[in-house]
């Protein structure tokens, strides 16, 4: 054996109850589970009292330009996730003319936050169709990635700047049809589409500009192949979410193929949103079709400066008055005293300072010891309190201090966790690799542990581990991954089920050219190993081995 | 009775609610004549051509403003495709 993993709890994925045994594993792949193995492996890891599961599947990143110069989706490694799924909302780097590279690189700065140095240097354009681009990460990988290709990237090439003016032709119906045969052939497991997302001049995608039969043409092709719809729909409406299950449903049903739409989440400004989409999913189900919408496990943060008007400050007239001010207008009302006092009496009704208290500081300060501390935290140092303070922290720093409102929607862990509960419900939407400059999107899996099944008690342990392996493996067609079975990839996740989290949201400068992004590291994770090799771990860190694969679907 | 005789849609209310990419939108709800409500969500550059077209400083101020209001603020938003779905309360 060329590893042996001893005296671990085996949660192999399935939902059964865990227990304990050995794991050996050889060429890459699961030789044997539980018992004891006898023979001696070349490597051994005493996993007692840890869990050993199977890698964790993350269905939903945008890691598509990261990958190309960090093969190992950093930091999703080291929170246990083995394989990504990037090419979601439409955008995939693949297939894509030399001439429409500045139109994407656009679309993906706007997705992405990505800088312009990663784009500049940090790869080389060695490719135009699909099976170009898994040639650009063979070899890199140290996880596994299984690529979507884009209904926006299918369009440009087909249609080029007609993709955003018109609806396609019957030609070109055709052609897109050909160009996703061709890209599914060479190992995309889906196809992306997006009703919602954007390009840097906030105009539609090309996917918004398709008509349904295009969509329908497109499905055609992935029941010839039996793989993976995804779709953004207009998530911030019910009844069109509503209409777009029934369309995914009868393309599924049509077609033969799974779909999935994201994000779906709870928010207490539209209550009745989750329980009537997750209604409609159960009616589409018992039909028959496969509708799985992808539900995030992490609270939403918003993040804001004095700079812009943040909505957050629309629940208090004299502040989002004041906000709404240009620029030196502003400064100068922050700067007045009575202007000031009135700010403070609408903050701090009755001198109540909890409304801000919590609101941590999250970059944009001189002062980087201030970084990460609450705003009642400073008050308290300052003999200030914290409206006054983030004012003053605001003027200090030419209005560039960025606050942060932690867990203010999706945040009701009693609501959310029955929904993660619901066995129609997927674990997705992380959006890792994306949104890179405003919120971390990592650390979704250990937080499902944390606040699911150790604070909240809505899924067991098992249940939890089913939810991120052979749930997303079965759902996405991923053949051999997901379970702890016996020739099986040997993708494994050993965690300390007491610890597993997610650490505090913290700044990184480990873009290209020093380019800054929000992470979280792991907490808990002991061991990753992806494809037969540690890739990962608390001891060492992140390995040389390249282990990761191209999974096709 | 026929949809000329039923009052017309106005804005029910207005609250703040967090967005999917991490920043603060606005969810109007909207009641219909028949008594139905529905919500669109508005991100901070379309709530406030909002405040501004109906004159008021406060989200209290958008109650009972004509549902025509917001129309006008989507035709402007460029690139949004934000829509109004009736629904049946």
């Amino acid at each position: 054996m060329d590893l042996i993993i001893r005296r671990g709890r085996i949660v192999d994925g399935s939902g059964l109850p865990a227990f304990v045994g050995d794991i050996g594993i050889a060429d890459g792949r699961i030789q044997r589970v539980g018992g004891r193995i006898e023979a001696t492996g070349a490597r051994e890891i005493d996993a007692t009292g840890l869990v050993v599961a199977p890698g964790f599947i993350d269905p939903h990143t945008h890691f598509d330009v990261q990958l190309l110069w960090d093969g190992q989706a950093r930091p999703a490694l080291e929170h246990g996730v083995t394989t990504v799924v990037p090419g979601n909302c439409s955008l995939s780097l693949a297939p894509l003319k030399a001439e429409h590279r500045p139109r994407l690189v656009g679309m993906f700065q706007q997705i992405e936050e990505m800088p312009d140095a990663a784009f500049d240097g940090a790869f080389a354009w060695t490719w135009e169709d699909f099976g170009g681009y898994l040639d650009a990460l063979r070899g890199k990988l140290g996880v596994n990635v299984a690529p979507l290709v884009g209904h926006s990237v299918i369009r440009l090439w087909v249609m080029g700047d007609a993709a955003t003016e018109r609806a396609a032709n019957t030609e070109e119906l055709q052609a897109m049809q050909q160009l996703l045969r061709a890209c599914l052939a060479a190992g995309a497991v889906g196809l992306s589409t997006s009703f919602v997302d954007v390009d840097e001049k906030l105009m539609p995608v090309p996917s918004r500009y398709a008509h349904a039969e295009e969509l329908e043409a497109l499905a055609a092709v992935l029941g010839e192949f039996g793989r993976m719809l995804q779709v953004v729909p207009e998530f911030y409406n019910t009844d069109i979410t509503l209409a777009r299950v029934d369309q995914l449903a009868e393309l599924s049903m049509r077609y033969g193929i799974p779909t999935t739409f994201s994000p779906l989440f709870d928010s207490a400004a539209t209550p009745d949103n989750v329980p009537r989409v997750m209604a409609r999913v159960h009616e589409q189900m018992a039909r028959g079709a496969r509708v799985w919408p992808q539900v995030q496990t992490r609270p939403i943060d918003i993040s804001f400066t004095f700079d812009q008007a943040s909505l957050l400050f629309a629940v208090l007239p004299s502040w989002y008055m004041t906000m709404r001010l240009p620029r030196e207008q502003k400064r100068a009302a922050l700067q007045d005293p009575a202007h000031l006092e009135r700010l403070l009496a609408d903050a701090e009704p009755g001198g109540d300072p909890s409304r801000w208290a919590r609101v941590r500081v999250r970059g944009g300060v001189s002062d980087a010891s201030l970084v990460g501390q609450t705003l009642g935290e400073i008050a308290a140092a300052r003999g200030s309190t914290p409206a006054r303070v983030m004012i003053e922290l605001s003027l200090e720093n030419d209005l560039g201090a960025c606050f942060l409102a932690a867990k203010l929607g999706h945040d009701d862990i009693d609501r959310v966790g029955r929904l993660l509960a619901d066995p129609m419900v997927h674990v997705g939407a992380s959006d890792g690799g994306a949104h890179i400059q405003s919120f971390a999107t990592y650390g979704d899996t250990g937080y499902l542990f944390d606040a699911f099944v150790r604070q909240g008690g809505h899924l067991s342990l098992e249940a939890a581990v089913k939810k991120i392996t052979a749930d997303p493996a079965q759902i996405w067609g991923l053949p051999d991954r997901g379970l702890l079975h016996a020739g099986y990839a040997a993708d494994l996740t050993l965690f300390d089920p007491e610890r597993i989290g997610r650490d505090e949201e913290v700044m990184a400068h480990d873009m290209p050219e020093g380019g800054m992004r929000y992470v979280r590291h792991g907490k808990g994770i002991d061991t990753v190993i992806v494809g037969g090799a540690v890739a990962w771990s608390a001891a060492e860190g992140y390995t040389e081995a390249r282990t990761g694969a191209v999974v096709h679907g | 009775m026929t949809p000329e005789a039923l009052p017309e849609a106005v804005i029910a209310e207005a609250r703040v609610a967090p967005g999917h990419d991490g920043d603060a939108e606005l969810v109007v709800w909207v009641r219909y004549g028949n008594g139905g409500l529905d919500s669109v969500t508005l991100d901070a550059a379309a709530a406030e051509r909002l405040l501004a077209r109906c004159r008021v400083q406060d989200l209290d101020g958008l109650r009972g403003q004509p549902w025509r209001q917001l129309m006008h603020v989507l035709d402007a938003a460029q690139g949004a495709d934000i829509m109004i779905e009736g629904g049946d309360g």
